[in-house]
């Protein structure tokens, strides 16, 4: 009895498992077949505004420093994450690059070789779901489990593999609910993504803010 | 009448060896490189102004040879941007590395490139505690000493440090730096980076610029000389023919000051061709126009040609280098040189059978009263500070000189050195009442204008006027440089010192100034990632006090929620600082940093035997100078050189007022003080009339204006002395001085032609001088009431 129930628990666990798991290759033929009523949906939803929580994760310190704020994305105009707590400052990535604009309005470019960058510049198709910018550079798996869904990007650059890490997207339907930046267990970025609102138009004043 | 041989052989002999010699002189010269063509040439290499000794040593130095060139590969049909600016990346790396194989590169590199980046973010990394530590124990020893604490130095110092980190984890740039923190938690390096953001922007570190991909080059050779232009361009065109190898639609915008300086100079070649042939062509149809017989104004031709050999053999043997615009403007000595020709040839005889001695005797005192007072207040230009208004000194004194020897030699040799003149040329109106009323008029009017014109006049003195304008070449420029970044709505600011630590301790000095003026811009300079020099003596005492600092700030980190352990690294190399015995000295720091610097980055400092610099960036729009005492400028060369022609035009103004001052006193001293008068009046009322009709005409005038005016007066000086001398005599004024009037103007209406804005200034301003003293020769005696004067060809 007892190993029997053993084995009914791990038969109802593999579901489970399959959703948390790498999930299959992403090719542009799949793409095309199968996955296009999604990729298409999540590609073709226009601006952006959620709300996230970001939990870095450093070698060096014993638990994550949090940090919340605003993201936004613009098909013309890229991706912002207006950072609220603890420190209010902006981070734009578009098509010339990333900026950061600190609380004063001062903008500063980031090296387009730094880590970060390297990261948030992948951010901007992923959160697009741009895969003609997204095959050349990614190896992508793909897994879904009802409304659920999740990519797995990983850097085909053997170099700038480590830097990046994995690069995952969770979501349901057609929001992302959940992103993770992983280099090691202890050295990885998770942002949640709450409140998504799609299709919206951005103010003048708010773009003039947040947008390059 | 015939002259005798032995008067015509000698005349000749000496006529000959003079030519000969001067013909000489100037086959030995190489004329590329005495003749110049460089803007900076035209300031003095002793320039007692520090900033813009500094802007002509900047301009001379690495500056000057920066290539920027930008790569464009046409899309594809169904390309991505990604594709095509990897494709961009591909052709970049081919046209850098075909274009660096040229020897008349010195180095090139895409933008995209981090190489350079990466060799001075680890070089600082290495060195973060000779580079970064001084400064930052200085500051963090002032907070201390503000805060009022009352925890030990090394208590505070750790708590500080801990609270500084935990708070930049949550910075957004936090994740770049990650790695390096916990060799680094004093957060040495970060902060550099934090304070040099907008550096990072620059477009030193972007190596893509919409289409385009940037090549940054650098030419061997200095872009005003030959070798660092037809060869660089071969480069150029070379590495893209190499590129369109691979990359077949590969296009290239690309500046560069040679670019701009070979334009300029073949420009300007051209004009000095133009501007002296169609100068002499007008002087000559004057002359053929005024005399009976036609060939025989063939006579005045050796005349300006010996002005112009004399001017040139001077000024190419007193200077080592000669600016090209002494030329241009040079090519009004045919107008004045003619004169001679003009007052010797066609001087009435005093009887048929006059000697050419006898006349040249009788002429010989206006002929050298005028040519000698010229040449006195030409002479004083030879102290101006300005280079070329020296040249332009010796130029035209050597030239009248040497004219006025060419005219007496040349008509000595020959026989019968008379050539009379047209009759309408002579013709005179009569005085009658209506006209002597309608030349009073006139002259009343044109004294109005001298009265009260004047003083509407401006003067804006713009080194841009001394080119030929290049609208395409600079537009492209503009376009060129706004691809690599460099916009209006940025300030580049040059802090200088004799040494490296005076330039860094000016910075400081300069950083404190910008903070205070525009507290709202962010500045990036790579002297934050040097000490000054009281820092870097003060660090082995700073150390000593933080013995105690390693168990503090693990305890510190602890508290702040970091594991202390995952610093090692850093207290390792701190263990190491700490028992470290000797240092290396300031001039070797610097240095060290220096060597660091490739490609665009070696821009941002300058390290030279008596003179350094650092380069400071600041996203603000214009606004104030900084303090002369801070020994910083900006970068803009056109600011600061136009500031120094406005200087050198009073310089130019009180040493033309000297001048004209002794050419007055000489002919005071020549005519006494009553006709002295009225020589000089003439000169003088057509320089006034001349600056009153420009000042109501809402001219703005420069320094070529002003010496255009004095060699305007020396010239109208030369008809007073000669109406002067004919009035003397009971005589109308000679033709020559009609002629004389006309052949300068048409000289000088070319020059007006001119492309070169202070060259047609220095010609239209002559032109109209020269015309009024003509004027004012004319109406004269037709206001007075006195009785006609004869006919002195009659």
């Amino acid at each position: 009895m007892k190993r029997a129930l053993t084995v009914f628990l791990l038969l109802a666990l593999v579901p489970c498992v399959r959703a948390a798991g790498p999930g299959e290759p992403l090719t542009p033929e799949s793409a095309a077949g199968e996955w296009k009523p999604l990729l298409t949906a999540l590609a073709t939803k226009g601006s952006i505004r959620a709300s996230f929580t970001e939990r870095r994760y450093f070698p060096f310190r014993h638990d994550p420093t949090i940090l919340t704020g605003t993201l936004r994305v613009s098909p013309e105009r890229g991706l912002s994450l207006q950072y609220m707590n603890p420190e209010p400052s902006v981070l734009i990535a578009d098509a010339t690059g990333i900026m950061l604009r600190d609380a004063s309005g001062h903008d500063s470019a980031m090296p387009a070789d730094s880590h970060q960058a390297g990261a948030i510049s992948s951010l901007l198709p992923i959160m697009r779901f741009d895969l003609a910018a997204l095959f050349p550079k990614f190896n992508i798996l793909a897994q879904r489990t009802g409304p659920d869904w999740r990519f797995q990007f990983t850097s085909k650059d053997a170099q700038a593999a480590p830097a990046l890490g994995v690069i995952t997207v969770v979501g349901t339907d057609e929001n992302v609910r959940h992103l993770e930046f992983k280099r090691s267990e202890h050295q990885r970025i998770e942002i949640e993504v709450e409140d998504t609102q799609a299709g919206v138009s951005f103010s003048p004043s708010e773009v003039r803010q947040y947008f390059r | 009448m015939r002259e005798p041989p032995r008067q015509k052989w000698t005349a000749r002999l000496i006529l000959m060896l003079l030519v000969a010699a001067g013909v000489g002189w100037l086959a030995t010269i190489d004329l590329q490189k005495k003749v110049s063509t460089d803007i900076l040439d035209l300031i003095p290499t002793d320039e007692r102004s520090p900033e813009v000794s500094m802007v002509r040593t900047l301009a001379g130095q690495e500056q000057a040879r920066v290539l920027m060139i930008a790569v464009r590969v046409a899309p594809k049909a169904g390309e991505s941007g990604a594709e095509r600016a990897e494709r961009g990346d591909k052709a970049a790396a081919i046209y850098a590395q075909a274009l660096a194989l040229s020897p008349s590169i010195a180095e090139a590199t895409p933008l995209s490139d981090s190489a350079p980046r990466n060799a001075l973010a680890a070089a600082i990394f290495t060195q973060r505690f000779d580079l970064l530590l001084p400064g930052w124990l200085a500051e963090k020893s002032r907070q201390f000493a503000s805060s009022g604490s009352k925890l030990p130095w090394n208590s505070w110092l750790a708590e500080k440090t801990a609270a500084d980190l935990e708070a930049y984890l949550s910075k957004p740039e936090a994740m770049a730096t990650q790695d390096i923190l916990p060799s680094d938690p004093l957060l040495l390096v970060p902060g550099l980076v934090g304070k040099s953001g907008s550096l990072a922007g620059s477009g030193v570190s972007s190596g893509h610029s919409g289409d385009y991909t940037l090549v940054w080059a650098r030419s061997r050779f200095s872009p005003l000389v030959p070798e660092g232009q037809a060869p660089v361009f071969a480069a150029i065109d070379a590495a893209l023919a190499k590129t369109r190898e691979s990359e077949p639609t590969s296009t290239v915008k690309w500046t560069g000051i040679a670019r701009i300086a070979a334009a300029s100079r073949a420009r300007i070649e051209h004009e000095v061709t133009t501007l002296n042939m169609l100068s002499l062509i007008l002087v000559i149809a004057v002359a053929a126009l005024c005399v009976r017989k036609v060939h025989r104004a063939v006579h005045l031709v050796p005349v300006v040609l010996g002005s112009l050999l004399g001017a040139w053999v001077a000024t190419t043997a007193a200077f080592d280098r000669v600016h090209i615009l002494v030329f241009v403007v040079g090519s009004l000595l045919a107008g004045v040189a003619v004169d001679y020709g003009f007052y010797i040839f066609l001087q009435p005889l005093s009887r048929p059978d006059e000697a050419y001695l006898e006349r040249a005797s009788r002429l010989i005192k206006p002929l050298l009263a005028s040519a000698l007072t010229t040449v006195i207040g030409f002479s004083f230009l030879l102290w101006s500070e300005l280079p070329m208004i020296r040249q332009l000194g010796i130029f035209v004194s050597a030239g009248l000189i040497a004219a006025l020897a060419a005219a007496l030699l040349w008509f000595a040799q020959i026989d019968n050195s008379h050539l009379e003149t047209r009759a309408f040329i002579r013709k005179r109106p009569a005085a009658t009442p209506a006209r002597m009323r309608a030349a009073r008029a006139i002259l009343i009017l044109g004294g109005m204008v001298a009265l009260f014109g004047p003083w509407k006049l401006h003067w804006k003195d713009d080194i841009r006027e001394l080119e030929i304008p290049t609208p395409e070449l600079n537009e492209n420029d503009t376009q060129v440089r706004g691809l690599f970044g460099e916009t209006d709505g940025r300030v580049v600011y040059l802090t200088r010192g004799t040494s490296p630590a005076e330039a860094r301790a000016s910075l400081e000095s300069f950083l404190k100034w910008h903070g205070g003026a525009f507290p709202a811009s962010k500045v990036a300079t790579l002297g934050y990632a040097l000490p000054t020099e009281e820092e870097w003596d003060a660090l082995p005492k700073a150390l000593q006090a933080l013995g105690g600092f390693e168990p503090e700030l693990r305890a510190a980190l602890s508290r702040h929620g970091f594991e202390a352990d995952s610093f090692s690294p850093f207290f390792d190399s701190w263990k190491s600082e700490l028992a470290r015995g000797e240092r290396p000295t300031y001039a070797a720091l610097v240095a060290k940093l220096d060597s660091a610097l490739k490609g665009p980055l070696s821009s941002l400092l300058h390290v030279g035997s008596g003179a350094s610099w650092f380069a400071t960036i600041s996203e603000q729009g214009a606004g104030m100078d900084p303090p002369a005492a801070t020994n910083t400028v900006t970068d803009s060369q056109l600011q600061n050189l136009n500031r120094l022609f406005s200087r050198y035009r009073v310089s130019a103004l009180e040493l033309s007022s000297v001048g004209l001052g002794f050419v007055g006193a000489s002919v005071f001293v020549l005519y006494g003080f009553r006709r002295g008068i009225r020589i000089f009046a003439i000169p003088a009322g057509a320089c006034l009339f001349a600056f009153g009709v420009f000042g109501l005409a809402g001219a703005t005038l420069n320094l070529f204006n002003l010496l255009g005016a004095f060699l305007g007066v020396c010239l109208s000086h030369n008809y007073a002395i000669f109406s002067a001398e004919s009035q003397g005599r009971g005589e109308e004024p000679p033709p020559s001085i009609r002629m004389s009037a006309v052949a300068a103007a048409s000289s000088f209406g070319v020059l007006s032609l001119s492309r070169i804005p202070v060259v047609a200034a220095l010609g239209s301003t002559v032109a109209v001088i020269v015309l009024a003293a003509l004027a004012i020769t004319e109406l004269t005696p037709l206001a007075s009431r006195a009785e006609s004067p004869k006919d002195p060809a009659l």
